[in-house]
């Protein structure tokens, strides 16, 4: 296995950059920062292609569709604005005006026609984007809800909550099905395995848990971080996690071995994202240090 | 002479009295020579016999008998004195023979000498010149010690001609020699007796061989003892010595002669003892012989048998050291020191039994480790003890390694360093067993003296104790390798101490397996190396590690306190609370009273939020267990600090402060050093009002500790409180930069946000306001769930409007006022939310939220004025830049024709010229064809009209003068006129070049001479506005800070770490609401 740091872009925003998407389909990779913009990115030279300017503050959540056609940003502005990524360059599709702190983690519904949002509430928001309404709430008891993420075949819905609790939903009917209650600290990233079997939590009580969707029971736990666990990213092929922490580090997890397997220092301050690319080869994160890095995930 | 003749009185006749018949006949004898008056010499002669005999009690009593006889009879005083001096020296003898050691009979001793004092002067009465009663005083100053006074009548003695020869005197000088280490006197005193005597006895052969050996020649020493055993085969003190030497030569020279010098020693002391037994040298010597035979009991009796038969304080010393020494060798430590005491006190020169004594103070200091107090009572007296040895021996390289360490001991940290440098110091020598090259313990020790000041040091000595040992291909110990991880552990080398703990763990598990018997010991050792490791892996974040570690030592150990401890630290830093409360429990099930368990439960339930819980056991460690224990005051301090700031009945407030000050103050009597007590009534006293005090505490603080994150930011809330916003945005700025405890990251962002803020409303500055806005950005993207920080981010936006609009129209930008109105109608947002909310928010006020809401839009109207005029404004100012433009473009045009039109003049003017000058000279063609009509006149009339044409043709020449003049000055413009032409053209241009530069220069100027008296302007306008809301800034900044300092306690976590979810956080609204009023 090789595992290095191949491309670091110092300064690529002004400020820290708190977001971030990579997609496949058209080659690129979308940074949102709270200097108030989103850069687009070329995903093999890391050329700037773009810059998204319209958000009145920092970018708090980005999400793509399934396609990779579009990319929606919420931003402490209060409003989600929608991009079209299959005009190049990107262009602003349509804007939806929400109360503060409605719109909070964001992700795309299977049909790639809705978003979801989490709330200060805990509530789930679901936006139509076609009308920019909102269509539907679901609800939950009232702990801010700090992060979300839906399977890929589409049955479930987590989030994560302000003090802990990891919350799976139906997506279809929209019942909570189980709750997660193992984390002691606030969930800042949610995501699930490829396969949609497990569901991975991280925290600010450092750890990350496994949780099997099924079954709702809990696989284990991984310890490693020596402080808040903020972006979590499942690799492609099911078999590694990438997570950035306040620790300033990224680590990679073999879900088989449950054991770190490698531990990035690229960054000198929090690592707010990480994504991997299609085949699970290349792995991007984001920093408060303003930088943008690449590394290598691959046996080549 | 078998019979003494007493001369009958008055008679020729004598009565004959047998020698063998002395025995019964005494008081017979006594009487018949007081009656006869028989000359004082008989009473000697008798005395003498008796003596001989052993008889003391008649020996005395005759010369007691004849002392008195001598006081009526005349013309006997040398027999008088001869009888005084007799009796003088027999009191000084029985004098001898009282032990030092036996207080009963010292008071005899006394007497004795007083009596033969007496005698003395009896004598020195009858002649004070007699040179017997000088020998007599002499030996008995000699005994009584009084060396000095016995020296001076010795030498008097034989300094004086006639008595040169004295032997007696010889002796007592050579003797007080001896005594005083003066062996070359010694020797030639001793000398002078043998040429003179050379049959004295006892052999004065043995003194000199003595004095030889003192003085190092051994070789002579030996002849002389030889000599005296081929005298008298028999001479036991010959045959001590002489084993003594053979004895010790073997001990030098260990060849092949070694067996043989032993048992040729061997041979002599035997017979030694076996003549004298009672010889107490031999005693001694034969009883260390015994000792390195380890038959302990014999050399008990021997030493005892020493110390009966001997009046000499140095040999008794020498007996008791030998039974101190068997009873240190068979672990009878209390006895040995007892020994030892003894035979210190009775020779304290005697440097072995004062290295056994140190020895054993040492070993006592040892067992009492326990009971602390008594270390620094036994210590001392055992570095004296050795530090006795080392006057006496300066390089013994033993005692210097023992003192260094029995003062790493005492923490003298100055003298053990001195002693190791001694130890340095000493001169190599090859006889040496050891030396520092080649003793790896001096250079542990020396590590773990250095360990405490300075761990490079520690760790050098440490890798040469390893390097000695790898040398001689000795195992290095598995404490020497620990401790070398433990200091690259603590240096933060985590590296290089896995790999020294690694080699410890492999050299213990092997120790283990070559030995049953230490394998308790090792076992014990190999669970502190695993401990060690684990704390490593929690250093590298390794958690999972160490955790395995620690439990598998409870396994083995189920009382391994520290693992307990360790594993909750992990569970509570990993928020598993209940779980590691558990194992605190579980220590203190074995010990109720582990402070370090209690306190850190106390922590934990800090964490938790169980205040109460929290403070009740910081509480039981003080009420409990340990009154003074600093960490469980400050702790309790810190929660009762707490209270006070959130008590809302001001009573109650004061009461809790006082409380908490109480507290600290307790904990800064302990420990004077303790910033965690000095931060805490620093808080105190901010909260109270009492700024100025409170911040020079914290700069003390700071200075002592910068290390410590709370102090930063207090200085930082003091600085902000102060109006100093510069100051206080550095302290949080350094904060941030040294930030550990990334849970108050949010909360600093927040407190810079508030700091920038403030300085922008003061110095009305746009940039700073958008630092505030970027820093309660983060700080809201970290605690989304803040509310406050969502009515701090409106207000934000608010007030960056209301900055863009008080500025002046000049610098004011259309682009900050656009920036304005959209986060005007974000601050909407976020107000309205805040307004509608449905229960009631704990971080800010509602109606503020609902006032400022309402307050949007009248910024919002301003804003949207503001940028109609400025957009107004700007077009104006387009335009007039316009017309200016245009003005300067008109004109330089028209000055451009104005030139062309100069120029075309000055063209015409030449044209005009030259025309001019053609016609001159037409003219003066003319005139000159008239001339020579003249000239041609007057040659016809001749004569009269000369002086008329002379005239004229000088007119004519002026006229050309100037022609000519005219013509140069016209070549020359011919070329001019192409060059000026040129220069006008570049000063055209140039000239417009400079209206455009003056055109920026003037709008610049215009521009700083506005700024400045927007800035004028605006402070007269405003300062009394200003100076109302700094007033009351401060004020409710006062309340503001009680809430900000709230958060202080979570920095104190190392202490206290309590943390207060519920309490509000600090808002930047509540100091605004007053300003926003007045608005």
């Amino acid at each position: 296995m090789v595992y290095v740091t191949s491309q670091i872009i110092q300064n690529a925003h002004e400020d820290g950059i708190w977001r971030v998407c990579w997609i496949p389909q058209t080659n690129v990779i979308v940074t949102g920062s709270v200097d108030e913009t989103i850069k687009v990115w070329n995903d093999s030279t890391l050329e700037p292609i773009t810059t998204l300017k319209g958000h009145q503050l920092g970018i708090v959540s980005l999400a793509k569709n399934q396609s990779g056609t579009e990319l929606c940003s919420t931003s402490l502005d209060s409003q989600i604005k929608v991009w079209d990524l299959s005009d190049n360059p990107p262009k602003l599709k349509s804007e939806i005006d929400v109360d503060p702190v409605e719109a909070w983690a964001i992700t795309y519904q299977n049909d790639g026609k809705h978003l979801l949002s989490t709330t200060q509430s805990g509530n789930i928001n679901i936006w139509d984007l076609e009308t920019g309404k909102k269509e539907n709430t679901i609800e939950n008891e009232g702990k801010f809800a700090m992060s979300i993420a839906i399977s890929p075949d589409g049955k479930y819905i987590a989030t994560g909550s302000e003090h802990g609790a990891l919350y799976l939903f139906n997506n279809e009917t929209g019942k909570l099905v189980h709750t997660f209650s193992n984390h002691s600290m606030a969930i800042r990233a949610v995501c699930f395995s490829p396969d949609s079997k497990y569901v991975v939590s991280g925290s600010d009580d450092k750890k990350i848990n496994i949780y099997e969707v099924e079954h709702g029971n809990i696989v284990t736990t991984l310890y490693g971080h020596t402080s808040w666990v903020l972006c979590l990213d499942f690799s492609p092929d099911g078999v590694h996690i990438a997570s950035g922490s306040s620790d300033k580090r990224i680590k990679i997890w073999d879900i088989n071995s449950k054991e770190c397997i490698h531990t990035f220092d690229s960054h000198t301050e929090q690592v707010w994202g990480v994504a991997y690319n299609k085949d699970g080869s290349k792995l991007v994160s984001v920093s408060d240090d303003k930088s943008v890095a690449i590394h290598t995930t691959t046996d080549s | 002479m078998s019979v003494i003749e007493i001369p009958l009185k008055n008679s020729e006749e004598v009565l004959e009295v047998s020698l063998s018949d002395l025995h019964e006949n005494s008081n017979e004898i006594l009487s018949i020579l007081h009656q006869e008056e028989a000359p004082l010499a008989l009473y000697l002669n008798f005395a003498l016999e008796y003596y001989k005999r052993g008889m003391f009690n008649e020996f005395e009593l005759f010369l007691q008998q004849g002392s008195k006889a001598a006081l009526v009879t005349a013309n006997q005083h040398k027999q008088q004195l001869l009888i005084l001096n007799c009796l003088a020296s027999y009191q000084i003898k029985k004098a001898k023979k009282i032990n030092l050691n036996d207080p009963s009979s010292q008071e005899e001793k006394k007497y004795l000498f007083e009596a033969a004092t007496s005698l003395f002067n009896a004598a020195d009465k009858i002649d004070i010149r007699e040179t017997i009663s000088w020998i007599g005083k002499g030996i008995l100053l000699l005994t009584k010690g009084q060396l000095d006074r016995a020296n001076n009548i010795f030498k008097t003695i034989i300094e004086s001609t006639e008595n040169a020869n004295n032997i007696p005197a010889l002796l007592g000088k050579a003797c007080i020699s001896f005594i005083n280490k003066d062996y070359k006197g010694a020797l030639a005193c001793y000398q002078r007796v043998l040429r003179y005597a050379p049959d004295l006895k006892p052999n004065v052969r043995i003194p000199i061989g003595l004095c030889f050996y003192a003085l190092g020649n051994i070789k002579m020493a030996r002849t002389a003892f030889e000599r005296v055993l081929k005298m008298e085969p028999d001479n036991a003190d010959a045959l001590i010595y002489l084993s003594i030497i053979d004895l010790n030569k073997a001990k030098e020279v260990k060849n092949e002669t070694f067996l043989e010098n032993i048992s040729k020693g061997r041979e002599k002391l035997k017979k030694a003892y076996q003549l004298n037994y009672k010889n107490p040298v031999v005693a001694l010597q034969l009883a260390d012989y015994c000792f390195n035979k380890n038959e302990y009991e014999k050399v008990k009796l021997l030493a005892n048998l020493a110390y009966t038969n001997t009046n000499v304080p140095a040999l008794q010393a020498v007996a008791y050291y030998n039974i101190g020494r068997v009873h240190q060798a068979t672990k009878n430590y209390e006895k040995a020191y007892k020994a030892f005491a003894q035979a210190v006190r009775l020779d304290p020169n005697n440097i072995l039994a004062q290295f056994g004594m140190g020895q054993m103070f040492f070993y006592k200091s040892t067992i009492s480790n326990i009971v602390f107090i008594y270390v620094y009572d036994e210590t001392p007296s055992a570095c004296e003890c050795f530090e006795k040895v080392l006057a006496a021996d300066p390089n013994n390289y033993d005692v210097l390694k023992i003192l260094g360490c029995l003062y790493s001991k005492l923490r003298n940290y100055q003298k053990a360093i001195d002693c190791y440098d001694r130890i340095s110091r000493i001169p190599k020598s090859k006889n040496d067993e050891l030396n520092e090259s080649n003793d790896y313990e001096v250079w542990i020790d020396k590590a773990k003296l250095l360990e405490q000041n300075d761990t490079k040091a520690a760790l050098n000595a440490y890798e040469k104790a390893v390097k000695i040992l790898e040398d001689t291909n000795e195992r290095v110990p598995p404490e020497l390798w620990n401790n070398i991880a433990v200091l690259y552990h603590m240096d933060g080398d985590l590296n290089m101490a896995e790999q020294m703990y690694h080699k410890a763990y492999t050299e213990c598990s092997e120790k283990m397996n070559l030995s049953e018997v230490d394998k308790e010991y090792y076992d014990g050792l190999e669970t502190s190396i695993s401990y060690n490791v684990s704390r490593l892996y929690e250093a590298q974040k390794e958690t999972l590690k160490a955790n395995k570690i620690y439990n598998q030592i409870i396994k083995n150990h189920p009382r391994y306190i520290d693992a307990y401890l360790r594993l909750g630290a992990i569970e509570i830093e990993q928020g598993n609370y209940k779980k590691g409360i558990g194992y605190y429990k579980k220590v203190l099930d074995f010990d109720p009273k582990n402070v370090d368990a209690y306190s850190l439960m106390g922590y934990a339930q800090g964490l938790m939020n169980q205040i109460k819980l929290s403070r009740k056991t910081y509480e039981k460690i003080l009420k409990d267990i340990d009154r003074y224990d600093l960490y469980a005051l400050c702790a309790v301090g810190n929660i009762h600090l707490i209270a006070g700031r959130n008590s809302q009945n001001k009573q109650d407030k004061e009461i809790f402060y006082k409380r908490a000050v109480e507290l600290f103050d307790k904990a800064i009597i302990l420990d004077n050093q303790n910033i965690y007590a000095v931060n805490g009534i620093a808080i105190a006293l901010a909260e109270r009002g009492y700024t100025d005090v409170a911040q020079n505490l914290f700069i003390q603080i700071r200075e002592v500790k910068s290390s410590v994150e709370a102090i930063w930011v207090n200085l930082g809330h003091i600085y902000v409180e102060l109006g100093q916003y510069q100051s206080a945005i550095n302290n949080y700025e350094n904060c941030l930069k040294k930030l550990t405890n990334i849970t108050e990251i949010g909360y600093i962002y927040q407190c810079l946000a508030k700091a920038y803020f403030a300085q922008a409303k003061v110095e009305k500055k746009v940039n700073l306001m958008n630092k505030a806005e970027y820093y309660i950005q983060k700080s809201f993207f970290i605690k989304p769930k803040d509310k406050s920080l969502q009515f701090d981010l409106a207000l934000i936006k608010q007030e960056f409007a209301q900055l863009v609009i008080d500025q002046p129209s000049e610098i004011r930008t259309i682009d900050n006022l656009k920036k304005a109105l959209n986060g005007l109608a974000i601050s909407k947002k976020y107000f309205t939310a805040l307004k509608n909310v449905k229960t009631k928010p704990v971080n800010y006020d509602i109606s503020i939220a609902s006032r400022r809401e309402e307050h949007n839009e009248t910024v919002r109207k301003a804003v949207l004025q503001k940028l109609e005029e400025q957009e107004d404004l700007e077009k104006k100012k387009r335009e007039r830049m316009n017309n200016i433009r245009i003005q300067r473009e008109k004109e330089m045009k028209e000055r451009e024709l104005k030139k062309e039109e100069e120029l075309r003049k000055a063209i015409e003017e030449e044209k005009r010229i030259e025309r001019q000058r053609e016609e001159l000279a037409l003219r003066l063609e003319k005139e000159r064809e008239e001339e020579s009509l003249i000239e041609e006149q007057l040659k016809e009339k001749k004569k009269s009209t000369t002086s008329k044409s002379k005239s004229h043709n000088n007119n004519n020449n002026n006229f050309i003068n100037d022609e000519e003049d005219d013509n140069m000055d016209y070549d020359d413009s011919e070329d001019e006129k192409k060059m000026k032409k040129k220069r006008k053209r570049n000063k055209r241009k140039h000239d417009r070049d400079e209206s455009d530069s003056e055109k920026n220069y003037d709008s610049e100027n215009n521009y700083s001479d506005k700024e400045d008296d927007l800035n004028f302007d605006g402070g007269n306008s405003d300062e009394e506005n200003i100076r109302s809301i700094k007033k009351r800034k401060k004020y409710a900044l006062s309340k503001d800070i009680i809430s900000d300092e709230d958060e202080d306690d979570d920095d104190d976590e190392v202490i206290a770490g309590s943390k207060s979810n519920n309490s509000s956080r600090n808002k930047i609204i509540e100091d605004e609401d007053d300003n926003y009023d007045e608005e």
